[in-house]
């Protein structure tokens, strides 16, 4: 019984570090074109090693409210079509859950990935993009800077959301927590 | 010789041929009378066959009519210029491999073999004076390469603006050298918008569909692993021992959040 209480999905997602919650220091646009980019191609599966994360990754456009829509399917993620292919040229988006109505989801663990952390994509085209984690951060819906998480990049870059701070009181979660992704591994 | 000179004085005889071209982007247009603030961004990519390398980005801010216009691109051909536009009204997307067409046996894609994906001129992006689809070729008044940043506040046509507000707007940034020889050559023949000028300097270099900027933070949970949800807590509900054990967990989880 205890041990059932305490399957995962009861407990919190990994809180990101406190230089998350920092006002934006270091602004940090690499502006000079990268030869490491890739050809477009539609990305495939998304790996987070650290978090032991491997899942689909589906396309979505623009919800209804003038944000990205989400995955389908909790357990996958999501590229914005509107963005770039993971290691193309320019700023990729791919979006996902933090949890769902019955437990953790795809990017549940994404809170506790650091600077230095790697990724990859795996592609339609049968290439694999290689990320380091650059940066993470905390914003809060009601002062969401989105022109600076969704806006362009002349180099490629990797855009990681999903959803942070749950409100007991509203039920519902009041921030985003953003990571962002440079390529190499 | 100048070669830009030359295509300046050129560019005069185009204007006729190119209007046909674009039969006038705000003749049709409807008062869209304060249409929404749009943000809209594009990623510049090489046109199929342009042998181009370099890229660029494009980001639009659209206030009622009032454009303010960014482009970056680098990789074009150095000391040339480069005609830029919106083009407006069609697929929205840029033209795919399959458009180009063999001249001098080379397989290439021509101002006019993308008009079906990107649509007619709808604004030139020029760096002074008329924006109009009758500056088109203006090439006296377009950035030069290798690379630029292009910044302009701009009247747009309400044909324009309604089609950046419906995303069929196409940023596209003329002037290729697939011969690599430095500069506009009659390689691929004479240009389609105008024979007196190389098909070299109008074909599209860069290209990219300016698509509306997503908004806002995205809504990516339900709150399943948050212990003070209700909805866990019934789920749990079937034992005391359950909300024990959820209480802790959210002191523990205010300790972490507080650290």
């Amino acid at each position: 019984m205890l041990a059932l209480a305490l399957a995962p999905g009861q407990e919190p997602p990994p809180a990101p570090p406190d230089s998350a919650r920092s006002p934006a220091s270091h602004p940090q646009q690499s502006l000079q074109p990268q030869s490491s980019a890739l050809p477009k191609s539609r990305p495939v599966s998304i790996s987070v090693p650290k978090i032991h994360l491997k899942t689909r990754v589906e396309t979505v456009a623009t919800a209804p409210n003038g944000s990205v829509d989400m995955p389908d399917d909790p357990d996958h993620a999501a590229w914005y079509h509107g963005s770039p292919t993971p290691g193309a040229t320019g700023n990729a988006v791919v979006v996902g859950h933090v949890d769902s109505r019955s437990g953790p989801a795809a990017f549940y663990g994404l809170g506790a990935l650091r600077p230095g952390d790697s990724l990859s994509v795996d592609r339609r085209d049968g290439r694999t993009a290689h990320f380091t984690v650059e940066r993470i951060k905390v914003w809060p819906a009601d002062r969401f800077p989105s022109e600076k998480v969704y806006g362009p990049t002349s180099a490629p870059r990797l855009t990681l959301i999903t959803c942070a701070d749950w409100d007991p009181e509203a039920q519902t979660y009041r921030s985003n927590l953003v990571i962002t992704a440079h390529p190499g591994s | 010789m100048n070669k830009t000179s030359a295509i300046s004085l050129a560019a005069v005889t185009v204007i006729a041929p190119l209007m046909t071209l674009a039969p006038i982007a705000s003749a049709d247009g409807m008062p869209t009378e304060g249409g929404e603030d749009a943000q809209l961004n594009a990623n510049l990519e090489p046109v199929p066959f342009s042998k181009m390398t370099g890229t660029g980005t494009a980001h639009v801010s659209l206030k009622g009519n009032t454009a303010s216009v960014k482009v970056k691109a680098n990789g074009l051909l150095k000391d040339a210029p480069h005609a830029q536009h919106f083009h407006i009204a069609a697929k929205g997307v840029c033209p795919p491999a399959s458009a180009a067409k063999k001249r001098n046996d080379i397989k290439s894609i021509n101002t006019t073999d993308g008009q079906p994906f990107y649509g007619d001129i709808g604004t030139s992006l020029t760096t002074s004076g008329d924006t109009s689809p009758d500056s088109a070729l203006a090439v006296d008044r377009f950035p030069t390469g290798p690379d630029f940043t292009y910044e302009r506040s701009i009247e747009v046509s309400d044909a324009a603006a309604k089609s950046l507000r419906e995303g069929t707007g196409v940023v596209v940034v003329h002037g290729v050298d697939v011969n690599g020889n430095g500069e506009y050559d009659n390689v691929l023949g004479p240009s389609d918008l105008d024979p007196n000028l190389p098909s070299e300097a109008t074909n599209p270099a860069l290209c990219g569909s300016l698509k509306m900027g997503a908004k806002g933070a995205v809504a990516g949970g339900e709150g399943s692993t948050q212990s003070n949800n209700p909805s866990t807590t019934t789920l749990a509900g079937a034992g005391g021992l359950l909300s024990v054990a959820a209480v802790a967990m959210y002191l523990r989880r205010r300790t972490s959040r507080q650290s």
